[in-house]
Formats: structure tokens, sequence, C-alpha cells
């Protein structure tokens, strides 16, 4: 049996039951669910803190200077995306190319600092992912939190390799925006780890 | 922008009513759904990030200083909170978006905090101690 499938034309926009976009609407319904994601592993490590019965403790790990500057680079990657997509929808492809790659390589600092972290817990400090229950609460987050920046990072440089390509246009930056709302939680979600993880003491 | 859905049952009519705007938003270059409305410029954005940029340095500053350390967590819980919402509501753009992305974001956020909450009550986390005193 033939079915009758309504073909949009290229720049035609779409039109929908609700009119609102249906890839936008998936993003934010899964950021909405992302959110319970990282809300168990959040509400794990809180339950946890302070209970573990073998060192070293999170005030003894902690660099906070250090994580400081980590979080104020997520910071400004988070910046360097709302200014791509800002370009973007200027229709100024080469400065939108500037600022994706810029947020990518500041992704990319993040992520350095992250494995620079992890290696001096576990060859400095003996903090190792099965060796107390704030290793294992504080690697699964974090670790979680920083695949998701790794997915962030792979994403931004694929939208930059495809603008080349002329996949990323004006009429289509619905692309960077969907992409950049991904990044952006991203961002909030280390606000939210760097002041309950990192500031609120046990 | 119209506030009216745009729909097929609907679609014409907003086109008839609102050529104006239709015209207004085809200036834009780039498709704009129903509800939304324009996006802040860079030098908003860029204001944001200032204000994002003082409220990170404040906690830090707040984390060392040792008289104020007995209203630390409520503190530090504000200011990520401040935080948080000025990313949501500009960097995000929920504030000019339609409020259908608010209500899917927003949901899955209030079942997360009651899973915090409800999980550190129930387990009398330190956590909890340390904002009830």
């Amino acid at each position: 049996m033939a079915y009758a499938v309504p073909v949009l034309a290229h720049h035609e926009p779409e039109v929908t039951s609700t009119g609102l976009n249906h890839r936008k609407l998936l993003m934010w319904a899964f950021l909405g669910s992302d959110c319970l994601f990282f809300g168990t592993f959040i509400s794990t490590y809180m339950l946890y803190r302070g209970q573990s019965i073998t060192g070293p403790t999170p005030k003894e790990v902690f660099n906070i200077p250090y994580t400081s500057v980590s979080a104020f680079v997520l910071l400004v990657s988070s910046l360097a995306m709302v200014l791509a997509l800002a370009a973007i929808q200027r229709g100024d492809v080469r400065r939108m190319r500037i600022w994706i790659m810029a947020t990518a390589l500041l992704g990319m600092t993040f992520l350095g600092g992250q494995f620079y972290e992890f290696t001096t817990f576990v060859t400095h400090d003996h903090l190792t992912l099965h060796g107390s229950i704030f290793g294992t609460t504080f690697f699964v987050l974090t670790g979680f939190h920083g695949a998701h920046v790794t997915v962030g990072c792979i994403w931004l440089v694929s939208v930059f390799v495809l603008s080349f390509f002329g996949k990323i246009r004006q009429d289509n930056s619905l692309d960077v925006e969907i992409a950049g709302l991904y990044w952006h939680f991203v961002d909030i979600v280390w606000i939210i780890i760097f002041t309950l993880v990192y500031l609120v003491p046990v | 922008m119209s506030d009216l859905p745009l729909s097929p049952s609907n679609a014409p009519a907003v086109a008839a009513g609102h050529g104006a705007e239709a015209a207004h938003e085809e200036s834009y270059g780039y498709e704009r759904v129903a509800g939304e409305h324009a996006h802040p410029n860079a030098a908003k954005y860029v204001q944001i990030a200032l204000i994002l940029a003082v409220l990170t340095a404040f906690e830090v500053t707040v984390y060392y200083m040792q008289p104020i350390h007995e209203y630390l967590v409520p503190i530090l819980l504000t200011l990520s909170a401040i935080k948080f919402v000025l990313v949501v509501l500009f960097y995000m753009h929920l504030k000019f978006d339609s409020r259908i992305f608010s209500a899917l974001f927003t949901l899955g956020l209030l079942i997360a905090g009651g899973i915090i909450t409800t999980l550190i009550i129930m387990f009398r986390s330190y956590f909890f101690a340390a904002i009830t005193g």
C-alpha cells in the first residue's frame, strides 16, 4: 500500500501541530531527561559525601583555584557559543567558524584540565574509582560530565567541518542553535557541580 | 511576533493576519518558530558573560572568607542558582522562546530537584544538616 508523503521545499519552514520545530523540541525534551540523569549522580554524591571511612577527603585533594579556572574556561566557551549562533543568524559563516572552533578549543582545554586533575588525584593523592565512596561518587559524576563535554566537542568540530561543505547556512542556523543548547546545558551542569562538589564544605 | 501557534489549521490565518510581522520576520534571515522573540545581540551576550564571571569570582572569594563561613552554603547556592538561571534564560533563549520548551525543561528540572531533595531528606545527609544547621 502506498502512502502520500508530504515533501517540503528546501527552505520552506516546517509546519508542525505545535508550531514548534520538532528537532528543537526533541532537544529540550532530551535536556529535561538529562537533568534526571545528572540529578541521580548529584544526589548520590551528596548522600555519601563525608561518609568515606578511608581517605583522602575532598578538602585534601581539591585545588579550588585550579578548578575555578576550569569553570571560567567553560563559562567563556558558552559566550563563544552564543556568539557563533549570533554570527550564523546574521549570515556571517566566517565568524561562526571562528567562534565555534573557539568553543570547541575551550571545551578541549576544560577536558585537558579534567584529565590532569584526575591523573593527579589517582597518582598523587591515591583517590581511585574503587578506593573509597568519595572516589566512586566523585569520578562517576564528574566523569559523566566530562563525557558530555567530549560529545559536545565532537559535535562542534562536526559543525565546523560541515560549514566548509555549505551545510551550515543562515537559513538553517537551527543546527547551530541545537548544538548550542547542548553545550550550554553542559555548562549549567558544571555550574551546579562546581558549587555542590567543590565549594560546599563537607 | 505573533503568539498564535503556527499549525496546519491556522497557518493561513497567521500568514494573512500578520503579513507585516511576516515581512519583519524575513529580515532576520533565519527560520524562527511560533512564540519565539528576537534573540539578544552580541553586546548583551558579553554583558551576561561579565555578570557570570563576576558571580564565579565572588563564589570563589566567599569560599575563602572565614567571617561569613556560617552562611557559606546558602550564599553559594544562591549565586549558583543565579548563574544557572542567567545561562538558561539568555544563552539558551528560554526567555525569548516558546513556553513549551520552558515547560519541558522545567519538568525535568523539578523531578530531578525532587529526587535530590527527597533522597537527601530520607538519608539525612550531612549536606542537609549543613543547610539547616
